[in-house]
């Protein structure tokens, strides 16, 4: 039930107004001064404060600001009824925060309906109030929920990042998530690779896709993947799962520091500059690929741009946030401003963002802006520490162990990359990186040989010309298909030589009906016949091939070495 | 897998995955099936090559004429590199 409090000097007034509010289902307190008005209130904090504009003691509008100070939390309606008829006083009292009022004598249905009417706004105030703590307690959830995604994000985004010399990097994001990407990292063989990109909008919608970019393009790095490799597998991922109208523009550039030589991507991004590092001329490598995201990889072509390099190059490649910050008369900075700003500073970046800071006048950006330098000149002197560091992470000091294989005619007829099974165990085993190419061909040229001469007795003369080739492929497919018996083994067995050496011995033996006497390695000069050129090759890898049990059982070793690199 | 188109008189080959054996019909299918000048096979994107796949090499370059300027290699990595030199591909083909 609601509670009223009354203040009025007037014994009969308040009498009055008592007996009215509790016919009226009201419970009252009463007051005869200000000061006994501010105790009441401050003890029972009553949901209608009803007063006249002149107490004994203090002025009704002090009454009011008293109360209407301890509305913060909850919302105290004073109703003031008086017999004061002069403006000024009863606009005083109004303006104190007084929320209605009633000139005496009154009617006394319409004072009901006004007492009726503050207490309903009490109910709808106090809803509001609870709405509005909801949407704080809601708000700082969300605000929780973001942080922990952002820790998330970063973690897949920027965790994988390998500090590669050379590079220095601005990144400033215009919100919590950035639309822009950059990774670098060192390839197995030793190149420093790194790929700028830019989600159309920014935020968490632009965000999101850098997820699933980040984790192919730092697990295809690792496995040794090629520029072109990544960016197709990149882009399918990306057209299968960004809405139509967000797409990713992205450059790669990748630097072999021991070949001097680099390689160039632009699908989409603001022109990469190339300073030589002597004059202030600068090259521009335009993009002349679709983003990506946008066509299916059938009718997307990525193309590669690669040339060689003088030694002292320095990259310089941006996000259109910078080239695109607008000034208060909506001019762009553009790219011949950045030119400059790059030109006048040494090419310092720190001075670049300031002078688009300055340039915008707010010191802020609007978009997620990135700016990157890269470091010919750098990277060439730490070649020795980049090859040392992938190398360290790569191999593992060699050790004795052994892995067995045998795949049954049924197995055979129906695996589909058995030597890809192998190698992936050996790669398990002990991580080869740099030597995983060299194995998967020397086992590849083993198990086929055994494969198709041993097991399907296919004769390589077959293969003497065009009609022979396709009839070779035929024949080895539908004999593969009729196969009942049979099998081939593969031993893999390591035995370390030294700390940074050890002796891969492939074992391959077969139980087939083909057999021959000798090995037939090619001659040197008939490097242009069809046949012979596997057991060349399995040499070349190998120092040491052997041929047993009339080609049932070869043994290949390959011998890997840790390269030695120096530790400055 | 092999996809092949021909731009101004130049038959590009894009060999995915595995250059092998395997292979053989979709990449005669590729030359034997167009007009074109010159031949660019492109390697980017493929992980591996076998001796097999080294013999359909030899194959083409027969098919036209064995004219070493007539083939280019392009998109070669460190490693098919390495297998191309280790049977003197270099003395055949012209390699970018």
């Amino acid at each position: 039930m609601a509670s009223i409090l009354i203040a009025d000097p007037s014994n009969s007034n308040r009498l009055y107004l008592k007996l009215l509010l509790e016919m009226h289902g009201y419970d009252v307190l009463q007051a005869q001064n200000g000061h006994e008005a501010i105790r009441l209130f401050d003890d029972h904090a009553p949901h209608l404060t009803i007063t006249e504009i002149a107490l004994p003691d203090l002025s009704g509008a002090e009454l009011v600001q008293h109360i209407k100070a301890c509305s913060d939390e909850q919302f105290y309606p004073v109703f003031v009824i008086t017999a004061v008829v002069g403006a000024q006083r009863l606009q005083g009292i109004l303006q104190a925060g007084a929320d209605d009022f009633l000139q005496k004598p009154f009617v006394e249905e319409l004072f009901l309906a006004k007492v009726d009417s503050l207490l309903r706004n009490l109910d709808f105030y106090n809803d509001l109030k609870q709405s509005k703590e909801m949407l704080a307690q809601v708000h700082s959830n969300l605000a929780w929920e973001h942080q922990s995604a952002q820790r998330i994000f970063d973690k897949f985004v920027y965790g994988p990042r390998q500090l590669v010399p050379g590079l220095d990097v601005h990144i400033s994001a215009a919100s919590i998530f950035n639309g822009d990407v950059f990774f670098s990292s060192v390839t197995p063989s030793g190149h420093v690779i790194t790929l700028l990109g830019d989600f159309t909008g920014h935020g968490l919608p632009a965000a999101i896709g850098a997820i699933p970019v980040a984790e192919t393009f730092y697990s295809m790095v690792s496995a040794g993947r090629n520029i072109k490799e990544i960016l197709l597998e990149i882009n399918r991922k990306l057209k299968k799962i960004l809405p139509d109208h967000i797409f990713f523009g992205c450059l790669v550039v990748e630097v072999s520091p021991k070949k001097r030589k680099a390689h160039v991507f632009n699908g989409g991004m603001q022109p990469i500059l190339v300073f030589d590092g002597i004059t202030p001329n600068v090259r521009r490598l335009m993009s002349n690929s679709l983003p990506l995201g946008v066509v299916e990889n059938e009718h997307w072509h990525p193309e590669l741009k690669s040339f060689m390099l003088e030694g002292h190059e320095q990259f310089v490649f941006y996000t259109d946030g910078v080239v695109e910050a607008v000034n208060a008369q909506g001019d762009m900075f553009g790219l011949e401003r950045l030119v400059q700003a790059l030109q006048g500073h040494r090419l310092h970046i720190p001075s670049l963002v300031e002078a688009a800071e300055d340039f915008c006048g707010d010191g802020e950006f609007d978009d997620d802006v990135s700016i990157v330098k890269l470091d010919i000149a750098r990277v060439i002197e730490k070649t020795d520490m980049i090859t040392a560091r992938v190398l360290a992470e790569q191999l593992r000091d060699p050790s004795s162990w052994e892995l067995s294989f045998y795949f049954g005619t049924h197995q055979l007829r129906q695996a589909d990359k058995p030597v890809e099974t192998v190698v992936d165990a050996i790669s398990g085993t002990q991580p080869l990186v740099p030597f995983k190419d060299d194995l998967f061909m020397v086992i590849t040229e083993l198990y086929m040989n055994a494969l198709e001469h041993g097991l399907l007795c296919l004769d390589s003369a077959l293969k003497q010309d065009a009609q022979g080739f396709l009839h070779y492929a035929e024949l080895k497919q539908r004999r593969l298909a009729q196969l009942n018996q049979g099998g081939i083994g593969i031993q893999i067995k390591q035995s370390p030589v030294s700390a940074d050496q050890a002796d891969i011995h492939i074992t391959v033996t077969h139980d087939g009906e083909g057999v021959c006497d000798h090995v037939m390695a090619q001659p040197d000069g008939e490097v242009h016949r069809y046949a012979g050129r596997g057991i060349k090759l399995v040499r070349s890898l190998c120092h040491q091939f052997e041929f047993d049990e009339q080609g049932r059982k070869v043994t290949a070793i390959y011998r890997w070495e840790r390269p030695h690199a120096k530790t400055h | 897998m092999i996809t092949h188109e021909v731009k101004d008189n130049t038959l590009y080959i894009y060999v995915k995955d595995k250059f092998s054996i395997e292979s053989f019909g979709d990449f005669q299918n590729a030359y034997m099936g167009s007009e074109y000048d010159k031949v660019v096979i492109d390697f980017s994107q493929t992980q591996h090559i076998d001796s097999g796949g080294l013999g359909m090499l030899l194959q083409l370059r027969t098919h036209l004429g064995e004219d070493s300027s007539k083939i280019t290699l392009v998109g070669l990595s460190d490693h098919i590199l390495k297998v191309f030199e280790v049977v003197n591909f270099e003395q055949l083909f012209t390699m970018a």
